[in-house]
């Protein structure tokens, strides 16, 4: 199970970080905008290769000795990152992609509810 | 062991061969040779270096499956025998006796040299019948089926066209039939190692033996150049280790498992120069490996290729999840280790690959290169700074003797294998320093930290650079050193608060206010105080400590200390209570909505600064914009600009929730209204739709300047004492008496605790009108009026602003020929003359009137023109009326002649 999932807005201020409830939130919330580092270096690789549809996965961002850092970004630049911690063998590359795309699809539909301002904080119940 | 060469022996005329032989393991690897390999894998080209051995029966492979390497894939048997007599005497029984040996132990791989010399070709010439040469005689008795185990060189010591040709076509011969008899060898081998390899779950199987074989495939790969492939090898066994250690953690354990698992008493770090390698590889042979050994062993093991394929940044990319992947496995294994004996592990293997890397690097691959190598970097770095606690190392700590005897047993731990040197310190020197002293610890952890955050800054990872900052940060305060520790953490301030990181930038103003609080610069620390006393994303026990030491630092202060409000009071609403206008010398109320941020009650003092502007064309008659609600253009008029403004807050309010502080300033509305009366319809126009409507970044950084905090002209200003803000909402009203009528805008907040001034702009446009109207007089109807007869006019009088007091006098006196009468109660008269009257004056409300409804009687005979003048007690000039009164007849008198009739 991820550790800590972030959903970063366009502009790189974050909309919505949640990580499981006995964890150091602070050391995730380091962990996210560092990997912001990396995700900006694969935006601006990608964008300069091709113009083609770019992969919204970003895959592995960086590891570090805990936790494995994944990234996606969607067309319109928000980037959703989710935290694993190292020692999760068990959850494959697949899995990760699926859950990327289920938090693709709920940050969709939140973005049709009519009462949300774009840019604003996302609360979840 | 990458000295490897294919065995190629010889057997026969050693003489000959020997004075061939130089020249032959000369040339044969100078020209390429296609590698046509089993199981439809790709062909390869391949130079072939070859080591010549004698042949004997001992060095014919015993296991042939087994192994493929230190045995003889070829055979060569060399004659010069020119003379049909003496090759059926003895070199037939010498060629049969080799041959039978290679065939018994199943050898088909073989070549037989039969060299011309110059005079065995003219005892050819001699011989005129056919097959009777030893050539012939060789094929006969041993090719016969294969012509190709059979060459004829001719007279390689000459150097002439034909014994070169000769001698090319041998070698490519003879490079062809090695690669033909290797490749053989190495289907039986990889056959058997598949083989083994599917037997893996079987019990007693040993991944150690297992490795041996897998690792001899792939030193085969690595001497015949084939680095990629041999990379390969170590790869899926690699992967196939790590499958292991998985399943073990799982519980499924193997028992060759056992003894990787077994307590860890040395912790060197990786040795990637190749001569030291090769000692482990028998410790993982007879299963004495411990799992870091084997995992330094094979890792080195791939360095080698990688840097054999001259790729030095791939080491500097697969050093990072190898050393992540070895501390996770420990900890899967759950070997027992001493505390910080894998922080030096990782340490000094980050040391090693750099080291390593280092000497292969070039300036071209230096980005690529350094993306890899500063995590490297930065890894050691963490490591050192656990190391560092663990040890009491850090400044502001002395180590016990616990920590002494934990440094004595971790350097014990090292340098079992000893790092080659060869002058220049290598990563254990460099941890032995570290760990020896307080002072050199401190030298080597800053010298990391400065290349860390240094490449991190080069390659634009700035928040990693930040972040690394911090800690820095939090190491120089603990050295004492603030200075440096503030400019880290108002660095890492800057970004997180342009980047809108609530929860890191307040922790930062945490930091910050503890390094101001050592410095004893109460001045900041109250400022650092405020951010975080009023930050919501952290918990109330510490914003509650931070408000209290705010209000007691506040009091050490000896100056006023002015600070932006915008985080910590949010204005929400500001209603100005008059609906009617102002009129001068009334108190103005202002009700301002404020939102405090701090956690608890507090007593202050707030002031609002007004910005007076007179109204234009500006004169005592009052000609103020009063006709403001009829006209259309809403921009006009200062109502309109309410109108506009309450659009854009209630469109600014959800965003400023989010950015505290934000400045902004939205262009009036100027819309246009227009009705068309003839087809009934309206229509609104926005004039400056393109300046109202502009793009709106939701970047919190585009919008919040984070400007000095200066204090407005307070002169005239609203104020309010005293006042209790609690958290979150209050009402206060702030009151004003302004002395000059004119327009007020709302332009600066000050909020006033003790000595501490936060100051806000009033962002959105906010103002009122402060009016003082005098009384007025007007006579109706004033033409149309008739002479000779009672007429009816009204005197009317407005009250003005201020309204009339009641007992006014007015007087009113009249031009002669006019007479006037006052007809009402509502009034009392007190003189009443023919040509004046004096009126006392009932109390009229402010913007009220009365009316005075008047006859008068103009005489018929009079001019035309009257005049009534009026003396009032708030006017210092008399009001004139002129009236103009038509006779109600005319007379004429006209006489009709007809001239002399």
């Amino acid at each position: 199970m991820a550790v800590c999932v972030a959903v970063i807005a366009k502009e790189n201020y974050p909309l919505y970080i949640k990580t499981l409830p006995n964890e150091n939130e602070l050391k995730f919330h380091y962990t996210v905008h560092t990997s912001l580092d990396v995700i900006e270096e694969r935006i601006h690789s990608v964008s300069k290769n091709t113009n083609d549809l770019r992969e919204l996965y970003l895959g592995l961002l960086y590891p570090t000795e805990d936790y494995k850092v994944y990234g996606y970004v969607t067309n319109s630049r928000i980037k959703f990152i989710i935290v694993i911690e190292s020692t999760n063998a068990t959850i494959r590359d697949n899995e990760i992609r699926s859950m990327f795309r289920k938090l693709h699809n709920a940050y969709t539909d939140m973005v049709c509810n009519p009462f949300y301002t774009n840019g604003d904080i996302i609360e979840s119940t | 062991m990458s000295n490897h060469k294919p065995i190629v022996t010889y057997c026969g005329d050693e003489a000959l061969f020997s004075a061939l032989s130089a020249g032959l393991t000369c040339a044969l690897p100078k020209e390429e040779v296609e590698w046509r390999r089993s199981y439809g894998r790709v062909p390869k080209t391949v130079n072939l270096d070859v080591i010549f051995i004698k042949f004997s029966v001992e060095c014919l492979p015993k296991h042939p499956n087994l192994s493929v390497l230190d045995q003889p894939v070829f055979h060569i048997f060399w004659t010069d025998c020119s003379d049909i007599d003496i090759y059926r005497a003895t070199t037939k029984d010498e060629i049969s006796n080799w041959h039978t040996t290679l065939r018994n132990n199943g050898i088909i791989d073989w070549l037989i040299v039969v060299v011309l010399n110059s005079d065995s070709k003219r005892g050819k010439k001699s011989n005129i019948l056919p097959r009777t040469s030893v050539v012939d005689k060789v094929k006969g008795d041993f090719c016969s089926k294969q012509n190709d185990r059979c060459f004829v060189l001719h007279e390689p010591f000459r150097s002439d066209v034909k014994s070169a040709e000769s001698w090319q076509t041998f070698l490519q011969r003879l490079r062809h039939l090695i690669l033909q008899g290797l490749n053989r060898n190495l289907s039986h081998f990889e056959e058997n190692m598949r083989s083994q390899r599917e037997k893996r779950t079987e019990p007693g199987w040993s991944f150690c033996n297992y490795f041996m074989l897998q690792e001899e495939l792939a030193m085969v790969f690595e001497m015949m150049g084939q680095f990629e492939d041999a990379l390969v090898q170590y790869d899926e066994l690699d992967a196939l280790f790590t499958q292991y250690v998985v399943n073990c953690s799982a519980g499924d354990m193997a028992d060759w498992m056992v003894s990787f698992m077994r307590p860890c008493v040395c912790w060197d770090g990786l040795t990637l120069s190749p001569d030291l390698r090769y000692a482990k590889r028998e410790n993982i042979q007879q299963a004495q490996s411990h799992l870091l050994d084997f995992r330094n062993y094979l890792f080195a093991c791939q360095v080698a290729l990688i840097l054999k394929l001259q790729r030095p940044w791939e080491v500097a990319q697969r050093s990072l999840p190898f050393m992540h992947n070895c501390v996770n496995e420990l900890c899967l294994l759950e070997i027992a280790m001493p505390r910080g004996s894998v922080s030096c592990w990782v340490f000094l293997s980050c040391l090693e690959v750099l080291d390593t890397c280092e000497n292969y690097s070039n300036l071209v691959e230096f980005e690529t290169y350094s993306l890899h190598t500063v995590s490297l970097w930065n890894y050691a770095r963490i490591k050192l700074h656990e190391l560092g606690e663990l040890c009491g190392l850090m400044p502001d700590t002395e180590s016990t003797s616990d920590q002494l005897h934990m440094v004595v047993d971790l350097l014990a731990g090292m340098g079992q294998t000893q790092s080659g040197n060869s002058g220049k310190p290598g990563p254990m020197d460099k941890l032995r320093e570290a760990l020896s002293s307080k002072e050199s610890f401190k030298k080597h952890y800053l010298e990391l930290s400065e290349l860390a955050m240094g490449t991190f800054k080069h390659l634009g990872r700035l928040r990693n650079a930040r972040l690394i900052g911090i800690e820095l940060a939090a190491f120089f305060m603990k050295l004492g050193e603030l200075y440096m520790a503030e400019n880290y953490l108002l660095e890492a301030l800057k970004m997180y608060k342009n980047e809108g990181w609530d929860l890191l930038a307040t922790t930062t103003y945490i930091s910050l206010a503890e390094c101001h609080k050592k410095q004893k610069n109460t001045f900041k620390y109250v400022k650092a105080c405020t951010h975080v006393t009023s930050s919501c994303v952290i918990d109330g026990d510490t914003r509650n400590h931070y408000f209290d030491e705010l209000i007691s630092a506040a009091q050490l202060l000896d100056k006023t200390v002015r600070i932006r409000a915008e985080h910590i009071f949010a204005l929400s609403k500001m209603d100005v209570t008059a609906a009617n206008g102002i009129i001068l010398g009334d108190e103005v109320t202002v009700d301002f909505c404020i939102i405090s941020r701090l956690p608890s009650d507090v007593m202050c003092n707030i002031a609002c600064s007004l910005l007076h502007t007179a109204f234009e064309g500006q004169s005592d008659d009052g000609e103020r914009p009063s006709s403001r609600t009829t006209s259309r253009s809403a921009s006009q008029s200062s109502m309109g600009s309410m109108g506009s403004f309450m659009d854009s807050l209630s469109l600014s309010n959800s965003r400023s929730k989010m950015l505290p502080g934000n400045l902004i300033r939205k262009p009036k509305l100027r819309i246009q209204e227009t009705i068309d009366e003839a087809t009934g319809t309206a229509y609104v126009v926005c004039r400056n739709a393109s300046a109202v409507l502009e793009r709106m970044d939701s970047h919190p950084s585009l919008i919040q300047k984070d400007t000095d905090a200066t204090k407005e002209d307070f002169v005239c200003c609203l104020q309010a004492a005293a006042i209790v803000l609690h958290p979150g909402s209050n009402l206060v009203p702030l009151k004003v008496k302004p002395e000059a009528k004119g327009n007020y805008a709302l332009k600066q907040v000050c909020i006033e605790i003790s000595s501490m001034e936060f100051l806000q702009w009033v962002t959105v446009p906010k103002c009122f009108d402060v009016i003082c109207d005098e009384p007025s007089v007007s006579l109706t109807p004033d033409a149309g009026l008739l002479a000779g007869i009672v007429q009816n006019v009204e005197l009317r009088i407005d009250s003005g602003s201020h309204g009339l007091v009641e007992g006014l006098v007015i007087k009113m006196v009249v031009s002669t020929g006019l007479s006037v009468q006052m007809k009402t109660s509502a009034a009392t008269m007190l003189a009443e003359t023919e040509d004046s009257l004096r009126v006392q004056l009932p109390a009229v409300s402010p913007g009220g009137s009365i009316v005075l409804p008047l006859d008068i009687v103009a005489a018929l005979d009079s001019h035309r023109k009257h005049k009534i003048m009026l003396f009032c007690a708030w006017s210092s000039a008399p009001y004139e009326f002129l009236l103009s009164l038509r006779s109600p007849f005319t007379i004429s008198h006209s006489l009709h002649t007809a001239g002399q009739q």
